[in-house]
């Protein structure tokens, strides 16, 4: 068992990449468990306006009550100075001026001259109480236009802009189920990245030092036989493979508080079967026995790659038509196509769940395969 | 008469159009240090990976110790020791460890195998950086790492490929003893290497390489008596006239003679007392003579001789 031991000796000064990966994955998985809130209602937004009028009139009366209805409104009487300080201090969203003349204004139809505003320029409280002044000039006028008084015009107006739009929340985060809770599903989600980073980081490296061709050489020289050495790099990597990937489960039993169950555990078997999907990439890279910055290099490129184009980092409902049909060509993509029907986000159905696996199977069948065939073209190959 | 250790019959290894090694037949007997010297591409390192079945090869056979030499022939590898021309060590593992794995492959045994680390240790004189990673050791210490790795579970035969490139001349020292020693203690060496002086050092028994062909093979004095020159003798005199030249020319045995920058150069085939002779012609001509070089041939003047060039034309 030679080589399975200096796998272990090697890993040994290999696997600080790994931990830093680990804990860190661990900790933002733990820090969203504990924060994970969602907006599931509507509220209208309250703004704080003050308003000077300088009309005084019945109509820019009837404009600040309607104003009023709505958001906190407050009379006040002070110079600009002290206006823009208000503003400055966020004391008032919004401070309109009602122009003197502003009831005549109004009835001649005009449109322009009848505020100043004092307002952070481009914010949403000054769109939107513009946009509250901009429709109640042209109702009021309306109204008036119709040959109702001014009375009457200023209370069809207030009750016409005083209606509720009635609003539905929608939100693409999926519910989850009691054994599939939305945050759980969070922590699966992001398994592709972490499994494909810390075996490329830690059993790359590994199977590199031992794929030197100076070092494979002197082995084949040796009495070992390969049907010998074959299986104990196979073995040590499938302990180290399976003890990382065990880890993960049992973490994830610690922060969900107990064992999995119902669902959770097609989670647990899909997050298995890309534990062999990543321990082949990392196999496969490593046949190439890269120096160290260069494998570093290829794990940031496939991890991060494969994560953003696949769905892990963002939900594939949000991602674009063309990269959804070049994630179909990576294995990530049917991980996280699994995710979504644990989740809730997409219908679950055992044939489409067990189509996912299936494909992640093939993807590992292939790795696996393409490093054989590198691996029989290498073995007899001049120095 | 000595068993043989290997036999290569006919070997022939083609890279496409390139034919590396062409029709090569060598024979090593127990006990000897043989040598493979050649220019770098003479086919050196083809021949060796081909003995060891690294390299498969398109004709001819291999046999080590009696028997053909096959990828599975792990009986003859159990006796077979290796020092790689690059340094092949896991930069992982510590001086100890390095050497405690690769004795490994080839001992279950762990209380033996630590008998062979140690004493493995102890012969390249690395007894204080045992604990040292590969990456803390000097260039001279790391070759001394490599050939602990290949020798630590006491092969019969030891096969050493360049193992001296790149390493000060002290470390060439003391792992050139190294390789004598071994050699004392029972060991069969095959020796690669381009460094004729090397070679003639430490070979009981040399084969001169040249484009894959083995142009040249026996001992040292065997070599030299295949080529025409005996002595090459080297004054130093200011230019002497046509007479002195003429005069020194007919001399008997010098075949040859040049004059440059400020040196007489005279070949000399055979004979006796041939310095004696040219220096006696120069008194006579009460030249002025400044220093006087007799030198025997050397493995370069028997590879220039036979192929027309320089072993170190090709050097790295």
């Amino acid at each position: 068992m030679q080589v399975f031991k200096v796998f272990f000796q090697i890993l040994k000064k290999k696997y600080k990449s790994a931990l830093i990966y680990t804990v860190i994955f661990l900790v933002i998985s733990y820090g969203l468990s504990n924060s994970n809130t969602r907006n599931t209602e509507f509220k209208e937004s309250k703004l704080n306006i003050a308003v000077m009028d300088e009309d005084e009139s019945f109509q820019s009366g009837a404009l600040k009550d309607l104003i009023g209805r709505k958001h906190t409104v407050k009379s006040i009487d002070y110079d600009k100075d002290t206006l823009t300080e208000l503003l400055y201090w966020e004391e008032y969203d919004y401070i309109l001026v009602i122009n003197n003349g502003f009831s005549e204004a109004l009835a001649a139809g005009k449109t322009e001259g009848l505020f100043k505003e004092y307002r952070v320029h481009d914010s949403f409280s000054s769109v939107y109480m513009n946009s509250i002044l901009g429709e109640y000039v042209k109702t009021a006028q309306a109204y008036a236009a119709a040959g109702l008084s001014w009375e009457e015009a200023a209370a069809r107006t207030a009750e016409t802009l005083s209606r509720d739009t009635e609003v539905t929340y929608w939100s693409d985060v999926a519910e989850g189920s009691e054994e599939y809770s939305l945050w759980f599903s969070h922590y699966f989600q992001y398994m592709p990245y972490i499994l494909i980073s810390v075996l490329l980081s830690a059993l790359g490296p590994v199977l590199s030092a031992l794929n030197k061709k100076e070092i494979r050489y002197r082995t084949e020289c040796s009495s070992l036989s390969a049907r010998s050495t074959t299986p104990q790099i196979f073995a040590a990597s499938a302990v180290f493979v399976i003890a990382l990937w065990l880890i993960y489960m049992i973490a994830g039993a610690v922060m969900k508080g107990g064992i999995y169950e119902g669902r959770a555990w097609l989670a647990v078997l899909n997050s298995f079967v890309f534990t062999l999907v990543a321990a082949g990439i990392a196999i496969f890279v490593s046949s190439f026995s890269l120096e160290d910055n260069v494998g570093s290099m290829i794990t940031q490129v496939i991890g991060l790659g494969m994560s953003f184009i696949c769905g892990v980092f963002v939900p594939l409902s949000v991602l674009g038509d063309s990269v959804k049909a070049a994630a179909r060509f990576l294995p990530a993509y049917w991980y996280i196509r699994a995710n979504d029907m644990l989740n809730g986000r997409d219908p679950f159905s055992a044939g489409q769940f067990a189509v996912c696996l299936t494909i992640q199977l093939g993807f590992a069948a292939a790795l696996f395969l393409m490093t054989l065939v590198i691996k029989r073209s290498r073995r007899r190959e001049s120095f | 008469m000595a068993d043989t250790v290997v036999r290569i019959d006919n070997l022939v290894k083609r890279y496409k159009d390139l034919i590396a090694l062409d029709h090569l037949s060598l024979e090593i007997k127990e006990g000897e240090v043989f040598g493979l010297l050649g220019p770098n591409g003479s086919g050196k390192t083809t021949t060796i990976n081909c003995l060891l079945s690294l390299l498969a090869f398109d004709k001819g056979t291999v046999e080590i110790f009696g028997k053909e030499m096959t990828p599975t022939s792990y009986d003859i590898k159990r006796e077979i020791g290796i020092i790689m021309q690059n340094v092949a060590v896991f930069d992982e593992l510590t001086v100890y460890d390095n050497i405690d794995y690769f004795c490994g492959l080839y001992i279950t045994d762990k209380e033996e195998r630590r008998r062979c680390v140690e004493e493995a240790i102890k012969f390249v004189g690395l007894e204080d950086f045992t604990k040292f990673y590969p990456k803390k050791l000097s260039g001279g210490l790391l070759r001394r790492l490599n050939i602990a790795c290949g020798i630590a579970h006491k092969p019969k035969l030891i096969i050493l490929d360049e193992p001296t490139v790149a390493v000060d001349p002290q470390s060439r020292n003391k792992i050139l003893e190294g390789i004598e020693e071994l050699n004392r203690q029972g060991a069969t060496v095959i020796y690669t290497s381009h460094y004729m002086e090397e070679v003639e050092q430490i070979c009981t028994r040399i084969a001169i390489m040249d484009k894959g062909h083995k142009v040249a093979e026996g001992t040292k004095a065997e070599l030299k008596k295949m080529i025409k020159n005996t002595e090459t003798i080297t004054v130093e005199i200011p230019e002497p006239s046509e007479e002195v030249s003429r005069e020194i020319s007919e001399l008997p045995h010098v075949y040859k003679t040049e004059y440059k920058d400020d040196r007489l150069t005279v070949w000399c085939s055979g004979g006796k007392h041939n310095l004696i002779r040219v220096l006696g012609v120069l008194q006579d001509h009460d030249m002025h003579i400044g220093r006087v070089y007799s030198e025997l041939p050397t493995l370069n003047d028997v590879f220039l001789e036979i192929t027309g060039k320089a072993l170190r034309d090709k050097e790295d």
